[in-house]
């Protein structure tokens, strides 16, 4: 079937087998060598990217599935100041993360950037929690995400619920 | 599987038409669970796939004094987004132990309680809760409990060329819920059941109360329930220890295995200790 969408900002038609991973279908056929498809069961998050506005893993999603719809991958997610926030914060709280699990974990941070209302500690652990990622630790990882929030939404962090 | 047609309806209606053409059409709301079963005996098969997620009237919610309604296409993500006065557990924890946040994202209420193959995690709460719902097939929409959704061997049971449309929820609050995970696989990610509890109290007694353990089958012992209400608080440690034991002989009986059978039952004691606790 031909699958038509926004792929960063791009509209794009390919054909495609209609149940063939998002994450497949990016990485072989566009190129997206950010989308690693590792577990196939929606696990790992290293296939993690916004489709429609949410954040999803893209092993779970089938072609089909993407027809009119808006898909920002690593790679559209680069070119946004969003990038530039998430990286600086996560490069000043310490935090080196390896080459198979930044783009996600970059991702993932930025989505909570755009949240309608400020996220919470729970609402980032819960978010960087989809992605597995050993190179961090989880308090250093929440830092980054807050100070990353902080310039981003202006003011003190809210750590109410 | 092989795919020979993919129908995105945009309307009730329209899935309703495309349901009665195409009576084996599998309905497609979320997918996570199609997409990570292994299912082997269906791997050469040719299905039609029913896209749900163009249905607006599928993601509504919708609340009244006495009940909360949930369209089937609602995320897992937007039940635990709906605010905390809503008396939601044990729903809310149940949806909180499915996979993370971003399978929450594309996952949906109704994907996990019309799975076939075996009662997914928010069954437990649902069954709790004495939800309804709603199906709809060629003869029209009918809202049943959703007990009905079991058979006669304590299996799934989800009719054919039938549409899972909305998930109602009485909102009475609960005085005591509990939730749990039992047992757990070779991988560590798949469960092989979940326990979900709920009970309410009147006058330091035991007013109402459902224990309720999903996976392949549904355990639900009302006559052990029927044994419980009445019963002054705090329980005294024979009532709990006869109760873990009929729960966990109840358990293996259905069919699950020893071990999760004696999870159950030690969750069942748990939980009827805990009443004691929050009732003093």
């Amino acid at each position: 079937m031909t699958i038509d969408f926004i792929l960063n900002g791009e509209d794009v038609s390919i054909k495609a087998e209609p149940l063939e991973r998002l994450s497949e279908l990016l990485r072989d056929r566009f190129g997206l060598s950010s989308l690693m498809s590792d577990c196939l069961d929606g696990i790992c998050g290293k296939c993690i990217l916004l489709l429609d506005g949410r954040l999803v893993n893209s092993c779970l999603v089938p072609a089909f599935k993407v027809r009119g719809s808006e898909v920002i991958s690593y790679e559209g997610f680069r070119s946004t100041e969003a990038h530039e926030t998430v990286t600086r914060a996560f490069k000043e709280a310490g935090a080196e993360l390896c080459g198979f699990c930044d783009a996600a974990v970059f991702m993932a941070a930025g989505s909570l950037l755009e949240s309608a209302e400020r996220p919470t500690d729970t609402d980032i652990n819960e978010t960087m929690s989809s992605v597995y990622c050993r190179c961090a630790t989880p308090s250093v990882t929440l830092g980054a995400v807050r100070n990353a929030i902080e310039s981003t939404m202006g003011g003190k962090y809210n750590r109410a619920r | 599987m092989h795919v020979d047609d993919v129908a995105a309806p945009q309307s009730l209606a329209e899935a309703m038409t495309v349901l009665k053409r195409r009576p084996d059409a599998m309905p497609w709301a979320g997918g996570t669970l199609i997409q990570t079963s292994n299912d082997d005996e269906n791997s050469g098969r040719q299905v039609s796939i029913l896209d749900l997620g163009g249905i607006p009237e599928l993601t509504i919610i919708n609340r009244s004094d006495r009940y909360l309604e949930l369209g089937a296409c609602v995320s897992l993500a937007m039940i635990l987004a709906l605010p905390r006065n809503l008396s939601l557990e044990p729903l809310r924890e149940a949806a909180g132990l499915i996979g993370t946040a971003t399978v929450r994202n594309l996952a949906t209420i109704g994907g996990n309680v019309a799975a076939r193959d075996s009662f997914m995690t928010c069954f437990s709460a649902l069954a709790c809760m004495d939800a309804a719902v709603e199906l709809r097939d060629a003869g029209g929409a009918r809202w049943v409990g959703i007990h009905t959704l079991i058979d006669d061997e304590n299996r799934p049971r989800f009719p054919q060329a039938t549409l899972l449309t909305r998930i109602r929820i009485p909102t009475a609050p609960w005085d005591a819920t509990a939730l749990h995970r039992l047992g757990q696989s070779y991988r560590g990610e798949i469960y092989a059941a979940t326990f979900a509890a709920a009970a309410r109290f009147e006058k330091e007694t035991i007013s109402e109360l459902r224990l309720v353990a999903v996976g392949k089958h549904i355990v639900r012992d009302r006559a052990l329930e029927l044994t419980l209400i009445g019963k002054r608080l705090p329980l005294s440690a024979k009532d709990i220890e006869s109760a873990q034991t009929a729960a966990c002989e109840r358990a293996k009986g259905t069919g699950f295995d020893d071990r999760v059978a004696g999870h159950y039952g030690q969750y069942v004691a748990a939980f009827l200790a805990s009443v004691q606790e929050e009732s003093r």
